[in-house]
């Protein structure tokens, strides 16, 4: 019988057609039948197909298993693993902004975090409120953690990458302390929250703009993650010389 | 045809109307956002500790209050952020990252005609888990930074409505309002 991707269909040229279909629209959801014509068409995803979209299907090959004709997709299930997938440790590059940004912020940073039982990575992610001391706020006043801005009427401003960490853990310390690793709890913490999501009064609230704000800095630290092993590897390997 | 004379009554006229004198405009110079606050809205002035990314717009008429938690209230906002990790720094990831970052769910087709007026922008809607619907359009502006990388903008723009599905329509209606006044003209 031939089963495509573990479903049965009756035409197996129809079956190939409409499993390769739903890999490469995957980002939509069959469940929204309102929008699923014209606005489908109208917006531009071609870019999110799938790079390897045209080897999976010449890469497919049919076995029998238990009696079942079974069409097999090697180049999903057989793809090689990634730099990253392989070495989760290693990033891919390290950009001159940031590679700056960690020259001036990480051993600032690094010093107080452990003071306050918090991982500095979390707290060096929330300098993408300033493109990770790179936007134009940030050669004004100082300031790579956002913690003002918007209005240049009121602005945090800091002479140096100490004072302007000093500044952080004076306003959050208290709040986001002992918070370890835990992103979740480090977000919630900064947004005047308990590690389960609960208000806390009088503790302040680092943006409104929440769950925008939220997934924001989430980003940022996910780059510092990645950034952070190259970023001292490259200034070991810089030591060493 | 009107002569000029007539043009200028009439012009004096809207500039005096009590609508006009009501309309406020909100204004960010770090993000370069202007966009008139619509009628009938509450606009959430962010507190003085806090980084304005852009304006956040509660639907409903709420008290003021409800700013504190807006998660649990419909509203349209505009939020700003540097072009700054590289999950988000094409338009197209920046949209999908919206979709699972913020909504908390795949992109889906968004409603038809929803763009901001001379900018090249990505629209999608969010089926939230809690019931909530999020209609997502984001853009992109600002000069590059060649220290990141230099064919991409500088700064990403988000243009949300968090709204229920009773409710869609109807607050629609004040978000396309939005995305057609607002002015992205970033100095950086």
């Amino acid at each position: 019988m031939p089963f495509i991707n573990g479903k049965f269909y009756m035409n197996p040229a129809y079956g190939r057609a409409l499993e390769r279909a739903r890999r490469a629209s995957s980002i939509w959801s069959e469940a929204l039948p309102q929008f699923a014509g014209s606005a489908l068409r109208k917006q531009n995803f071609s870019d999110d197909l799938p790079s390897g979209d045209a080897e999976q299907s010449s890469d497919a090959h049919w076995v029998t298993i238990n009696g079942h004709h079974v069409l097999l997709d090697q180049a999903s299930s057989q793809r090689p693993p990634t730099e990253d997938t392989q070495h989760p440790e290693r990033k891919r590059h390290l950009s001159a902004r940031d590679k700056s940004y960690l020259d001036k912020y990480y051993d600032a940073v690094t010093v107080l975090a452990k003071k306050y039982k918090v991982d500095p990575v979390l707290v060096l992610g929330v300098g993408i409120e300033s493109g990770f001391g790179s936007g134009g706020t940030y050669l004004r006043t100082g300031d790579a953690f956002g913690m003002t801005g918007g209005s240049t009427k009121r602005m945090t401003t800091a002479t140096s990458p100490d004072e302007n960490v000093k500044q952080f853990f004076d306003n959050y310390g208290n709040q986001i302390r002992g918070t370890g690793t835990d992103t979740s709890a480090f977000i919630n913490a900064l947004q005047g929250r308990n590690a389960s999501g609960e208000r806390v009064k009088g503790w302040k609230v680092y943006n409104i703009a929440n769950p925008h704000w939220e997934s924001l800095v989430n980003d940022g630290i996910n780059t510092m993650k990645k950034d952070i092993p190259t970023y001292l590897s490259q200034k070991k390997t810089e030591q060493s010389r | 045809m009107p002569s000029p004379r007539c043009f200028a009554v009439l012009l004096a006229s809207l500039l005096l109307s009590p609508q006009a004198s009501k309309t406020q405009v909100y204004r960010n110079d770090e993000f370069g956002i202007t966009v008139p606050i619509p009628l009938g809205v509450v606009y959430c002035v962010p507190s003085e500790y806090q980084h304005d990314h852009g304006p956040v717009f509660l639907l409903g008429s709420p008290e003021r209050q409800a700013c504190d938690e807006i998660d649990h209230q419909r509203y349209v906002l505009i939020f700003a952020s540097y072009n700054a990790v590289e999950e988000t720094k094409k338009l197209r990831d920046f949209l999908k990252e919206q979709c699972t970052g913020v909504g908390g769910g795949p992109c889906r087709p968004a409603p038809d005609g929803l763009h901001i007026t001379g900018m090249a922008t990505k629209a999608a809607r969010v089926n939230r888990s809690d019931g909530w619907i999020d209609i997502i359009v984001v853009t992109q502006a600002g000069k590059p930074d060649p220290a990141f990388d230099p064919s991409v903008p500088s700064i990403n723009y988000d243009a949300g409505l968090h709204t229920a599905p009773q409710y869609l329509e109807e607050d629609l209606r004040i978000f396309r309002a939005v995305l057609s006044t607002v002015r992205l003209s970033p100095t950086e």
